[in-house]
């Protein structure tokens, strides 16, 4: 169960990109894991989702791409409520998700392929795909990475791969789920960099407070009541 | 199982492509788009699973599982053999291109089979164990049967050879129903979702 | 033999196999299992290991051969102690085995030596099932992976005393460890398929290029390759 700590900065006008109502969600009947959520994201905010384990927090996160039904409440996403999993296609399109293993959402035997797997779903033409995916590539410092093998990349280099996959879609807000679990100093230093340089609002989730005092606006604690 | 070229007679290699192309078809038809990482996935896993030895008596056999594999997936076994039976050739060099569909047949008919009979019992049995242990004891029992007559088929010279194939897998058979039911025993209390009332099949 | 298209390789080894179980004659058995050889050079297959996986392959049908000589009437060969073996059963057992290991040899330097996406597109270029191939290549993937977790489930029980013996307990935890091995990979077949959805994934793979017009050099591989069946058809039944 959670409490709510609103937004400070838009107060909910205009401006929001993401905003949930007394949203509630349980894996097991009658054992909720959130409760009455209320949350909201604003253009150009970074926020931190922080709170104990099982709190939920990835939760929220599928919650907000429509990867996950919740049991009662209200999912708006830029502008529109959504509730169908037809809704949340443009969804998925406009908010991007980072996994917490990147050995998920690196499925394709290549980089490159796995880079413009989004690209090509959102309808564009494989030259224009590809143009998208090498400049993604670019962003995260992996020029030159088209043609490794996704399996036998390293732990940092599978994460920023697959921080590539996202951007590629050109979304215009990123929620990150322990973005830096298993990095390196170096590897994260460079994943902050590249974070601090992007224009996206950001929904963040870490346990790393180094991290996140260099990059969020806001924090948001979820509190078990 | 795997049956190498240059054994196996015209027919029976015929008769063998013939079941595993119709199986495939089969099995690929009920392989939606969405189905698709959970059928990699099990190809992968039981490709993985083969590899382990276990010790038995004075030596090691490797696990099978086609049991296991049939209850959960039924004619889907076939496309996930076939993976399987693919990466076995590529990977370690088994088996051989024309006694693929023999090969395959041997592996997944049984578990399909075993769907047909032990899937209803074992969802949202109190025994998962005992269902268990039944699919993979005769899957893999009908395996060593199939085996054995797709070599006294293709000459009476391979009777013997037959025959020793079919004593060998006596204690496979024990094992093998003893790691089933184990395993399934395992999945229904982690997982239990695996074993609602509606087979994973027929659920969307 | 690098440059060789994937869909003419298949082809190719599929020629190879049919033609040699075919055959039956030992002379031009010994003469395509040289041919076999040579395509294994041309190929590059590292020495070592394809004789380790000839050998382990000959595993499986040591029994076969080993047995065929004294089970098979024929002409007296040799024998010992009440066993007689025939010269037919020798020859049978022989055609087999060169059979065999021709056919797998082939393989390997035709099909096994290719980059894993070229076996796929190869495939899929032959008009293999499109959902086939997706499941193929999504394998191969994940296999190492999933190798990675079976190996910490297997230190996991190693950290506690397990060893492996003859006993129930032994079997039971392998049983649990395979079990566990199947869970784990259907959560992350949920978990990946959740990844191809946030990616705009609708339930059909976007299709890629189509397969590249076969060069010169695969017209020059194949005609090389016809008339060596062709020959060795001749050979065998002309």
């Amino acid at each position: 169960m959670v409490v709510f700590l609103g937004c400070a900065v838009c107060g909910g006008v205009a401006m929001g990109l993401i905003k949930l109502t007394a949203v509630s969600f349980s894996y097991i009947p009658d054992k909720p894991v959130i409760s009455g959520l209320d949350f909201e994201l604003c253009n150009a905010e970074r926020i931190a989702l922080s709170g104990a384990n099982g709190a939920g927090k990835s939760t929220i996160l599928k919650i907000m791409v429509g990867l996950l039904q919740p049991d009662g409440g209200v999912v708006e996403a830029f502008g529109r409520v959504r509730t169908k999993e037809r809704d949340f296609y443009e969804v998925r399109s406009r908010a991007g998700l980072l996994f917490q293993d990147a050995d998920d959402q690196l499925f394709s035997p290549t980089v490159i392929e796995d880079v413009r797997f989004g690209p090509l779903n959102q309808g564009l033409s494989q030259t224009n795909a590809d143009i998208k995916a090498h400049q993604a590539l670019q962003i995260v410092g992996l020029s030159g990475f088209e043609d490794r093998v996704a399996h036998k990349l390293s732990g940092g280099e599978k994460r920023l791969v697959a921080l590539a996959t996202v951007l590629a879609m050109e979304p215009e807000v990123l929620l990150l789920d322990e973005p830096t679990a298993g990095l390196d100093n170096k590897t994260m230093a460079r994943l902050v960099g590249i974070l601090e340089d992007l224009p996206q609002a950001m929904v963040i989730i870490s346990h790393d407070q180094n991290f996140l005092k260099k990059l969020v606006t806001r924090r948001v604690n979820l509190v078990p009541t | 199982m795997h049956v190498v070229d240059g054994v196996l007679s015209a027919p029976v290699l015929a008769i063998g492509g013939f079941v595993a192309v119709g199986g495939l078809t089969v099995g690929l038809k009920q392989v939606t788009s969405e189905k698709i990482p959970q059928v990699a996935m099990l190809s992968a896993a039981s490709f993985l699973i083969t590899l382990i030895h276990i010790p038995i008596g004075p030596s090691s056999i490797h696990m099978v599982l086609n049991g296991i594999i049939g209850l959960l997936m039924g004619w889907v076994a076939f496309p996930i053999f076939l993976t399987g039976l693919l990466l076995d050739a590529i990977f370690l060099g088994f088996g051989g291109l024309l006694s693929l569909g023999v090969n395959l047949s041997l592996m997944a008919l049984p578990g399909v089979a075993v769907h047909y009979l032990f899937a209803a019992r074992l969802n949202q049995s109190q025994r998962p164990f005992l269902w268990g242990a039944c699919g993979g004891a005769v899957a893999i029992a009908a395996t060593g049967l199939l085996a054995a007559l797709a070599l006294g088929y293709s000459s009476t010279a391979f009777i013997p050879a037959a025959k020793v194939v079919i004593v060998s897998h006596i204690p496979l058979v024990a094992l093998e129903a003893f790691l089933c039911g184990s395993a399934i025993a395992l999945m229904s209390r982690v997982k239990p979702e695996l074993f609602l009332a509606t087979p994973q099949l027929e659920r969307d | 033999m690098k440059g060789v298209d994937g869909r003419v390789r298949i082809i190719a080894a599929v020629l190879f196999a049919v033609v040699t179980t075919a055959c039956s004659r030992l002379d031009i058995l010994t003469a395509i299992m040289f041919s076999a050889v040579l395509l294994a050079w041309f190929a590059r297959l590292p020495v070592v290991e394809t004789i380790k996986k000839l050998l382990s392959m000959d595993g499986f049908i040591l029994i076969l051969i080993a047995t065929l000589p004294f089970t098979t009437t024929g002409t007296h060969w040799f024998g010992f102690s009440g066993f007689t073996a025939s010269v037919e059963g020798g020859q049978l057992a022989m055609e087999i085995f060169l059979t065999a290991n021709a056919c797998m040899l082939s393989f390997l330097a035709l099909v096994a030596a290719m980059p894993h996406p070229a076996i796929a597109s190869g495939l899929r270029g032959l008009g293999c099932s499109k959902n086939l191939i997706q499941i193929l290549l999504l394998t191969i993937r994940y296999i190492e992976t999933l190798r990675l977790e079976y190996q910490r489930l297997r230190t996991a029980m190693q950290a506690r005393g397990f060893q492996p013996r003859n006993n129930l307990h032994t079997w039971r935890s392998y049983g649990y460890l395979a079990g566990m091995l199947i869970v784990r990979s259907l959560d992350r077949a949920d978990r990946v398929l959740a990844a191809m959805k946030c990616r705009g994934f609708r339930g059909s793979f976007p299709t890629v290029a189509e397969d590249a017009k076969l060069t010169k050099a695969d017209y020059v591989f194949l005609w090389w390759f016809f008339l060596a069946v062709l020959f060795v058809v001749v050979w065998q039944w002309g």
